[in-house]
């Protein structure tokens, strides 16, 4: 998932292609972006919407919130993943959360952020058509979860205009950022409290 | 020790053996042939598609969240059902249509007794009783109350009130309560053609291994409209 990176990568070799990328993820220091996610499934008559913000700070600082249909926001801080979700009794902290899984997924996205798809042992990188980056799962208990993961970036230098995540031929989830801002500050607390 | 275990036993015995369905007091027509009109109201007409975020209460107390999407056709006897993550991850992707199909289970959700188990919840939700309506009438607190009896011997109840809200409970062959099902229709209740649809549903299992769902309705589409 995720916003950010390059511009200039689209004009040269693989190499250069992935370098350029390092470095225009490197330059950036935080990004904030709305988002909004569909859920696509044959059994679906209309696409689930969802919508939320997003706020990155590098190294390794994300929010992740849901704002509807369900408040939920998953934090990554200083190492450590938390997850608060909206319960009967208002917003809680979800403990029976995956945390160590939820983790991973974070961490994945942030390598994203930084730019750095071509260090990461779950998925092979590839370009495709320009301006998207295929992600394919290298292991096959991730393979039957997830089958590929799109990532279409912006004209604009830095941001990433969608992700999409196939599950299967007929399901996928796909996310598209809207209202991105690249490098401002972002007070600390947006990654330490629900 | 051994008369405190006899007397214990005893105990046992005679709670369960006094295991009785709540008193019916049957009426006649045509006061039950508007009861009966009632207790159809609990049961969507025409083919739906529902999606709920459900918060999950488990033996021991954890809980879970997670997104419910579900198809159901009563005319075909058909479900489709799909769990998910607030993410959109799909853990659980399954068809009953004369037989269960399971597409997709993610651990925790990948034993078979949880896929029938979850198809038998949503068709006491969903679905009337596929057995015979063995009566109606009031119960003790003057509520209506339809008793059907299922081809497994259970009995199912299913009583409305006058704010609309509606409780279905189904019974053991043992008469005891196994689950309860209950909608309630808040402010914000919403109507899809002629039929509202509860914003809440309430599914609780009963029993040692007992667990909770409490269902609250994101959409709801009337896919035969």
């Amino acid at each position: 998932m995720t916003v950010i990176l390059v511009s200039a990568f689209l004009c040269i070799g693989w190499a250069d292609k992935w370098t350029g990328m390092k470095n225009a993820g490197a330059n950036i220091a935080s990004v904030s972006a709305e988002f909004t996610q569909e859920k696509h499934m044959r059994i679906l008559s209309r696409p689930l919407v969802s919508k939320g913000v997003l706020y990155y700070q590098s190294p390794e600082s994300l929010r992740w919130e849901y704002q509807s249909p369900v408040r939920s926001i998953l934090l990554m801080h200083n190492g450590k993943t938390r997850r608060y979700i909206q319960a009967q009794e208002g917003i809680i902290e979800d403990a029976g959360a995956d945390l160590q899984s939820l983790q991973i997924v974070l961490q994945e996205m942030t390598q994203w952020l930084a730019g750095r798809f071509d260090e990461n042992s779950t998925f092979t990188a590839r370009f495709e058509n320009g301006r998207k980056i295929v992600l394919t799962p290298t292991q096959e208990s991730i393979s039957r979860l997830i089958r590929r993961i799109e990532l279409v970036f912006s004209d604009r230098p830095g941001v990433m205009e969608s992700v999409t995540i196939y599950e299967s031929q007929d399901s996928f989830t796909r996310l598209t950022f809207q209202n991105a801002t690249v490098n401002q500050k972002i007070a600390e607390s947006v990654f330490k409290e629900k | 020790m051994r008369g405190i275990v006899f007397v214990l036993v005893g105990v046992l015995l005679f709670v369960i053996s006094c295991a009785s369905l709540p008193a019916m007091y049957r009426s006649n027509c045509p006061a039950a042939l508007e009861i009966q009109a009632k207790c159809r109201v609990p049961f969507p007409q025409g083919k739906w598609q529902f999606v709920h975020y459900i918060e999950a209460t488990l033996p021991g107390g954890k809980k879970g969240f997670v997104m419910g999407i579900t198809v159901i056709s009563p005319v075909t006897e058909t479900i489709d059902c799909v769990i998910m993550t607030l993410e959109g991850f799909v853990l659980f992707d399954a068809r009953y249509d004369q037989g269960l199909i399971t597409n997709r289970a993610i651990a925790p959700f990948d034993r078979i007794e949880f896929a029938k188990g979850l198809m038998d919840d949503i068709r006491l939700i969903f679905f009337k009783p596929d057995g015979p309506l063995i009566g109606s009438g009031i119960l003790e607190d003057g509520s209506p109350v339809c008793r059907y009896q299922d081809f497994e011997g259970k009995t199912i109840d299913i009583i409305t009130f006058p704010d609309n809200s509606w409780e279905i409970r189904q019974y053991g062959k043992d008469l005891r309560l196994a689950r309860t099902v209950t909608a309630s229709y808040p402010k914000k209740a919403r109507r899809s053609g002629q039929q509202v649809v509860p914003d809440r549903l309430e599914l609780k299992v009963h029993g040692l291994l007992g667990y909770e769902l409490s269902m609250n309705l994101v959409s709801a589409f009337s896919l035969s409209e």
